[in-house]
């Protein structure tokens, strides 16, 4: 592992997301992974071999955006499409094909032009849609990929397929695979994370099923911690009423030294584990919430982000 | 055999470290093969390259080009171009092919010579031979043995030069014994009546005694629900609430009341085609319905449908057969000798119900209905009361809308100014218009008939009333069959819509058949599972007990006795128990007692150093298992060592505690977890509902209940500790184990700290602390009532969580630090584990 990226132990969230963690969705850690064996120092937990060269992503946050204008109208330009608006879609699109009642058939409909026109944006040149004002302002800063696409007809199996590969749940998604081949370097977070959003208004009203960041056949340590919008972002990250941290402290103080007595006895390494794993349970008690809460961040910085970044569940907040 | 002296023969030898003349073909060498040549060599004829296939042995023994030459010529490997191929230094010859990335071993190389050498002996997979029963081994060392499973293992113990790890205390056997057996550990009472019985047969008794109890049956299915993706909603968008819970009752009972595992098999696929059937072997067959069903707008219910029945299908292969099936749904097995044929041969049998896949409901017929006397006449009420609504209506409608007779409301000329809809609704009598239509035409009439507003007003009423009523009346989804046998084809990669060949019904062609000269159904294949000739399931199934009484089975790959599963580490225990299980006719409670009273069983889960350098994942049973308990075990505890239990059997799912807005946050608040009150709070785990697309939060580790699923996990991550130090259930249980215990010694005079600490320890972990850990716990316990003397409010907090209230008789500060106590001692490594 990268010393200069090892260091910390209690991270704050400044630190987490500027420089460490190598996960998806931002946060990564190690330590949720449970280390077969002992309470080991800092370990990223990768596979051996990898990765083939040195990587420069510290971390990789994958945002999708479910629910949306169509590519069309977006990013991906179609000069045809303007030239044959208005006219019935064309045989050829539709002859021999089944629909489902999902996508309806196109028979007797008529073509749609992009709903505001395109322009070349940047150095690149490339096509954005006057849709889109800020992200053409940066094309220049991103990478489009237009050659992705699924056969799917409905929101769940799309989105299964995009996350892990098949459209049947079951696979282990993006994330599970970079936890499981690249690790993680914070001790203090799951290696990998998810946070959804849930208004209703943006997400088309669409539910998120867990195998979205399943683990699949992988060690369900690989699976993603989805950090809950309202509430604990992490389920049961709150000391129960009454009880001060000192108190907690002091609590798990005793249970290391009760775990310390057996461990001797009983020789068991999965108890070092455990006594391991409810320390970290108390570092995330600290840094989950420090990483979750940004009322401390600038008006400025938050003014990145949007005028909705007050209002829980939704993306500016999210992010 | 041929003996060889070439100094190539004895490196082998060296290498090996065995005789060679123990090579078994089954065990040695079909992995090789299996691993290295099937995914271009095997049962998948669409994958096959060179129309070569060594998985059968007419292929693998064929002439090669070569002249004079085999693909394998038994004692000849000069002449076997399988070899010659393995070590041949012509890059475009050798084999497996360099792009592949699969490289053979030295060892595994020289291993297929020594074989071939040999004689080449060809054999089966052994799963798919059928069990025989083994020799017990003779045991010679001095070690305990109560029944045959011990002679097996210590016979490998012996071998790898392991020792029998000595027998677990007592305190350690009743605390293990109880919460293996029933779920839930054993009280003050109960413990010290085993632990104080000097009786020869004290052990044999508790055995027996937890056998008995009802407890037992709870225990037990949890599995068995987890396999049977067993939950009280559909799945999928929506999500509705299904009525399954009589079934998952019955599943408990069977067990409880040892009910064969043939009948147990029979009952469940299909119950429904045995003779006059009762209505509890119709209820079995509710296991086949407990799969997901899809109501999300737009699905094609013809998909749908193949969707169930391959569900069914591929659960029955995984459960009873330990085969990966699924894979046979888009080609050929890679591995394993099975077809895509012989998948929808099998597909068949379940290919005939009734459902047709349609919509989303949650108690789609044929179902069983299970109200109660009440619910039935509170149900024929509001029929009623929505019948006369609905004559009411229509005798309105008579005055509103006068015509000739015959005629329709629609046909009035008081009509005649009504939309098309409109009309169209009127058109119909009352008893046939939906809600939607109710709803359309009251707003239709509104201002100008209020008289016919309001009763239709009231008649939507009362029908939502009836309707949200009715949802709740359990009625559990069977099985049934159609009289005329559905047509069965190949699917093209699975897809609904791709039909190829026709096949008929039948089990897979590697497996022995049916023998029957009419045709068959779905009885005749749940009767075939558990005959002595099908080589799997008496296999598959005593190895899934094995796992739940030592955490691993004897075949680790539980899901699968595949080539590619992993194989057995005790082969004839696997066998003997295989063979004992279907001669005792398949009789659960005898395997379970032969496990437990097993000398293995009763080691010691501590790990001597010599242990724990040769068998430390304790596959060779040098001790005890020690593992986490299942999280649902581990809340039964809390509320058993509490007295907060309801320890009452069956009945609808219960809502415990779960952080707020739980399913709101999944569902866009669609769904709302609001838990329940009073008694349903504290019942066991087993009842808790279960939501398929937010599964309940407290139980980590645990499948989805989406997918059959027969492997455990075991993870150990910081979220379960926080589960257990945080969760109100783990919060309240304690400081009610705190306050029963305090309350306990208050009457008594003076009462020093230490035995309450005592008593609650024990109350938890079945015996007295050492000295040592006395001392940290008394020294716990200041150090948390001197933080709740500083702090008196937060003290009143902590005692204030959870909906029991705390007694008013002990002083709070002393409660909460006690509390605190018990919160700690709940989640030591010793209360999670089984030890």
């Amino acid at each position: 592992m990268d010393p200069r990226i090892q260091q910390s132990l209690l991270v704050n969230r400044r630190e987490f997301f500027g420089k460490q963690a190598l996960g998806l969705g931002t946060a990564a850690l190690s330590g949720l992974l449970a280390k077969d064996g002992f309470a080991a120092a800092p370990q990223n937990n990768r596979l051996p071999d990898l990765p083939h060269w040195k990587p420069k992503a510290k971390n990789v946050i994958y945002l999708f955006q479910n629910g949306a204008p169509t590519h069309v109208d977006l990013f991906d330009y179609k000069p045809k499409l303007i030239e044959m608006h208005g006219k019935p879609v064309p045989d050829s699109l539709f002859e021999g094909k089944r629909f489902s009642t999902m996508t309806g058939n196109p028979k007797g409909k008529v073509m749609l032009s992009p709903v505001e026109p395109f322009k070349q944006r940047g150095n690149s040149g490339s096509w954005v849609s006057d849709f889109l004002p800020h992200t053409a302002s940066i094309a220049d800063d991103l990478c489009f990929i237009k050659s992705m696409h699924t056969e799917a007809v409905n929101h769940a199996p799309a989105i299964s397929f995009f996350l892990s590969g098949a459209q049947i749940p079951g696979r282990p998604t993006l994330g599970s695979w970079l936890s499981y081949g690249l690790g993680s370097e914070s001790e203090n977070l799951p290696a990998f994370v998810v946070m959804t959003s849930i208004s209703k208004g943006t997400t088309c009203g669409q539910i998120f099923y867990d195998f979205y960041w399943g683990s699949g056949f992988l060690p369900s340590k690989h699976q993603g911690v989805k950090f809950s919008s309202g509430g604990d972002p992490v389920l049961y990250l709150s000391n129960p009423e009454g009880m001060s941290k000192n108190l907690r402290r002091a609590q798990l103080d005793d249970i290391s030294k009760l775990n310390e007595i057996k461990l001797k006895e009983f020789g068991d390494p999965e108890i070092a584990t455990r006594i391991a794993q409810y320390e970290m349970a108390y570092r995330m008690q600290t840094s989950v919430p420090e990483l979750t809460d940004f009322s401390k961040e600038s008006e400025k910085t938050l003014a990145m982000y949007g005028p909705q970044v007050r209002e829980p569940g939704t993306l500016p907040t999210t992010a | 055999m041929v003996v060889m002296t070439t100094p190539a023969f004895i490196l082998t030898w060296l290498i090996l470290g065995a005789d060679p003349a123990q090579i078994n073909f089954s065990r040695d060498i079909l992995p090789i093969l299996s691993d290295n040549c099937y995914s271009c060599h095997g049962p998948d004829e669409k994958a096959r390259k060179a129309k070569l296939r060594l998985d059968t042995q007419e292929g693998a023994f064929a002439k090669s080009k070569s002249p004079g030459a085999h693909i394998i010529k038994a004692k000849d490997s000069t002449k076997s171009e399988l070899f010659q191929r393995l070590i041949t230094t012509d890059e475009k010859e050798l084999m497996p092919p360099p792009s592949s990335a699969r490289k053979l071993g030295k060892n595994q190389i020289e291993l297929l010579k020594a074989w071939i050498d040999q004689g080449a002996n060809w054999g089966k997979h052994w799963a798919f031979e059928a069990p025989i029963r083994p020799n017990v081994p003779v045991s010679t060392s001095d070690a305990r043995t109560s029944n045959p499973i011990d002679s097996f293992i210590l016979e490998k113990l012996k071998a790898e030069g392991l020792k029998q790890a000595p027998r677990a205390t007592r305190e350690t056997l009743v605390r293990r014994l109880y919460l293996d057996l029933t779920g839930l550990p054993p009280n003050l009472v109960q413990a010290e009546s085993f632990i104080n019985d000097n009786s020869p047969n004290a052990y044999a008794k508790l055995v027996d005694g937890l056998l008995a109890s009802p407890h037992y049956g709870e225990r037990m299915v949890w599995d068995w629900l987890d396999a049977s993706r067993y939950a009280d909603s559909n799945g999928y968008q929506g999500d509705n609430e299904r009525t399954m819970w009589p079934w998952r009752d019955w599943a408990a009972s069977a067990f409880n009341d040892n009910l064969s595992f043939k009948e147990f098999t029979t009952w469940q696929l299909a119950g429904d085609l045995l003779p006059n059937p009762t209505i509890e072997q119709r209820l079995a067959t509710g296991f086949n319905r407990n799969h997901m069903i899809n109501g999300e707008g737009g699905r094609i219910a013809a998909e749908n449908r193949i969707d169930y029945v391959m569900d069914m299908s591929e659960t029955m292969g995984t459960i009873w057969l330990g085969l990966t099936f699924n894979c046979c749904r888009c080609h050929d097995h890679k591995y394993d000798a099975l077809s895509q044929k012989d998948y929808y041969q099998l597909f068949s049998f379940f290919n005939n119900t009734p459902v047709d896949g349609g919509g989303g409901n949650p108690q789609t017929p044929p179902v069983l209905e299970f109200s109660t006397s009440e619910q039935l006449l509170k149900k024929k009420q509001l029929d009623s009361s929505v019948g006369k609504l609905q004559s009411q209506v229509e005798e309105l409608e008579n005055k509103i809308f006068p015509r000739e007779k015959g005629k329709k409301a629609s046909d009035s000329e008081a009509a005649k100014d009504y939309s098309k809809e409109s009309k169209d609704i009127l058109s119909k009598p009352a008893g046939s218009r939906g809600k939607a239509q109710l709803q359309q035409l009251a707003k239709a009439v509104e201002k100008s008939k209020p008289e016919l507003f309001l009763i239709l007003n009231s008649l939507i009423k009362t029908i939502d009333e009836r309707d949200n009523f009715s949802k709740l009346m359990p009625r559990v989804m069977v099985m049934e069959e159609l009289p005329k046998q559905r047509e069965t084809f190949i699917l093209n990669i699975g897809n609904y819509e791709k039909p190829m060949a026709k096949v008929g019904i039948a089990v897979p062609a590697v497996l022995p058949q049916i023998r029957k000269a009419d045709s068959i159904n779905r009885l005749d294949l749940a009767q075939w599972l558990v005959t002595k000739e099908n080589p799997l399931t008496s296999r598959v199934i005593v190895n899934r007990f094995w796992q739940q009484f030592f955490g691993t089975g004897i075949v680790k790959t539980s899901e699968d006795f595949g080539v590619q599963g992993e194989k057995p580490s005790h082969p004839e225990l696997l066998d003997w128990l295989a063979v004992e299980f279907q001669e005792s006719n398949w009789d659960v409670k005898h395997l379970v007692r032969l496990i437990v009273l097993s000398e293995t069983y009763q080691q010691s889960s501590r790990l001597d150093p010599e242990a724990k350098e040769k068998d430390s994942a304790n596959k060779f049973l040098s001790h005890g298992p020690r593992y986490r308990r299942p999280a649902w075990m581990i809340r039964d505890q809390a509320l058993a060592a509490s007295g907060l239990l309801i320890p009452q059997i069956g009945g609808p799912p219960t809502r415990p505690y779960q952080p707020q807005g739980i399913w709101e946050d999944a569902t866009f608040g669609n769904k709302r977890y609001v838990p329940d009150q009073g008694e349903n709070l504290y019942k066991r785990s087993v009842y808790t509902f279960w939501r398929r697309i937010i599964g309940p939060t407290m139980f980590f580790d645990t499948p989805a209940r989406q997918y059959c699923n027969v492997k455990l996990s075991r993870t150990n991550t910081p979220l379960h500790a926080l589960a257990t130090l945080n969760d109100t259930t783990y919060v309240e249980a304690s400081r009610v184990l705190a306050q029963r215990e305090l309350l306990a010694t208050t009457n008594k005079g003076e009462v020093l700290d230490e035995v309450v600490i005592e008593n609650i320890f024990r109350a938890i972990l079945a015996r007295k602390p050492s000295n040592e850990e006395a001392g940290i716990l008394s020294a716990a316990v200041k150090r948390y009532q001197d933080a709740f003397e500083k702090d008196a409010e937060a003290a009143k907090k902590f005692i204030a969580v959870g909906k029991m209230p705390a007694s008013t008789a002990i002083d709070s500060k002393k409660l909460a630090a006690f509390g605190t106590l018990a919160l700690s001692l709940f989640n030591l490594d010793e209360a999670l584990n089984k030890e």
